[in-house]
């Protein structure tokens, strides 16, 4: 089971693939799904959101199989379907109506996060939910998830120069959040 | 380095993304600079806290059924089952209500179009009734929702032979598909609109009824 998660070039006839014998999915789901909630949840900062998405994600990931074309990690694709499908859905969401937390928003997502991740730190987590969208988005990829720069703006598709304003912002605004 | 550093340059430093001769007048700058040596510390402290962060998190309750049922079996073409469930307990969100409109779109214009062709518009078998009633509001609208994935997937089958010679068997099926569309629109209406969500679905549904039956009409699909 781990295997899928980590192992390299996967095609359309490994186990993860529909075609596939049953259960290889649901081993893949298994093998990735936390990963996907803790992603969706800080980028959202919305629990339910956060387990829609993670459930559109393999929706997604399954739709998509045939196109993995093995140059990263299957995880890492994963992942990659994860980032753009919640992205997707912020900026749905933003066009229709800028979403500002509440401080009830925050005091439900830190309580959320605090349950789905025992061991995070809850002070931490509420910094980052009260960060505007932009800027929780790059602070998450870059300093939370390890993206480079450059394959955060690629993801983002901005440029490097708005990922870096971006996320020194999100630090600027973390910090002064942490020294209150 | 007598001036200080930008903020800009502070982060690229602590990041390491100076070049190397800049990196060492920066070096050289913090050692002199209490103030900037401590902004650097600061940046330090939160990307290691960052980092360290969890990356992977459980989920209130097990997901896998309703990806299961999503991505189990679902011939090509159909609108994946969406996770009813978890939509239904916190309300339907814009995009959920306009893709219910859809949906009922889809059946109000059928019901005109069958209108207008002469098919008959009351379902043919009379009421269905279940042998076992639902156990919850929640178990009827997910009965629902996968009998209306096997409606699609049989009307697809169905539309597969569009240009059949077998034209009387053609007209059957499409007058047999306006009719029990017609029949869940018309038990559907005995569903209150009690929420905003449906009020908006219907006068959708009022407001294009019209239109569709006219797209049909030009497409040469209603008969007189």
């Amino acid at each position: 089971m781990t295997a899928l998660a980590t192992s390299p070039p996967v095609n359309r006839s490994t186990p993860a693939s529909p075609n596939a014998a049953p259960g290889a999915f649901e081993e893949l789901y298994h093998a990735n799904y936390r990963r996907v909630y803790a992603l969706t949840l800080r980028m959202t900062c919305d629990p339910e959101k956060a387990e829609e998405l993670t459930q559109d994600v393999f929706v997604r990931v399954w739709q998509n199989l045939d196109s993995f074309r093995g140059e990263s990690q299957l995880s890492t694709w994963i992942h990659t379907v994860a980032v753009r499908t919640t992205l997707q859905h912020l900026r749905a969401e933003s066009r229709r109506h800028a979403r500002i937390l509440s401080t009830d928003d925050v005091a439900r997502y830190a309580t959320e996060a605090r349950r789905a991740m025992p061991e995070t730190r809850v002070d931490l987590e509420r910094a980052i939910a009260k960060l505007p969208q932009g800027a929780r988005t790059v602070l998450l990829l870059v300093d939370v998830e390890g993206y480079a720069y450059e394959d955060a703006a690629a993801t983002l598709g901005v440029t490097l120069g708005t990922v870096k304003s971006q996320l020194h912002r999100a630090r600027r605004l973390m910090m002064e959040a942490l020294e209150r | 380095m007598t001036m200080h550093p930008t903020e800009a340059e502070l982060h690229d430093h602590a990041d390491g993304l100076l070049p190397e001769a800049d990196a060492a007048r920066m070096d050289a700058h913090l050692a002199e600079c209490g103030e900037c040596a401590a902004f650097v510390a600061r940046v330090h402290s939160l990307a290691a806290a960052l980092s360290a962060l969890p990356r992977a998190g459980d989920p209130a309750r097990d997901l896998w059924p309703e990806v299961a049922a999503r991505t189990t079996d679902a011939p090509e073409g159909v609108i994946p089952f969406p996770a009813a469930a978890a939509r239904a307990r916190r309300g339907p969100s814009r995009p959920v209500v306009l893709r219910r409109a859809a949906a009922v779109l889809l059946f109000a214009g059928g019901v005109g179009v069958g209108r207008v062709t002469g098919a008959r518009p009351e379902p043919a078998p009379g009421p269905v009734f279940f042998a076992e009633r639902p156990a919850s509001p929640m178990e009827a609208a997910a009965r629902v929702q996968r009998a209306g994935t096997e409606y699609v997937a049989a009307v697809a089958a169905f539309a597969s032979f569009t240009g059949s010679a077998d034209e009387r068997d053609m007209a059957q099926g499409r007058e047999a598909a306006f009719a029990a569309m017609y029949g869940a629109a018309k038990e559907l209406t005995r569903v209150p609109a009690r929420d905003s969500s449906a009020t908006e679905i219907y006068r959708t549904v009022s407001g294009t009824r019209g239109s569709l039956v006219s797209t049909e009409m030009r497409r040469g699909h209603v008969r007189f």
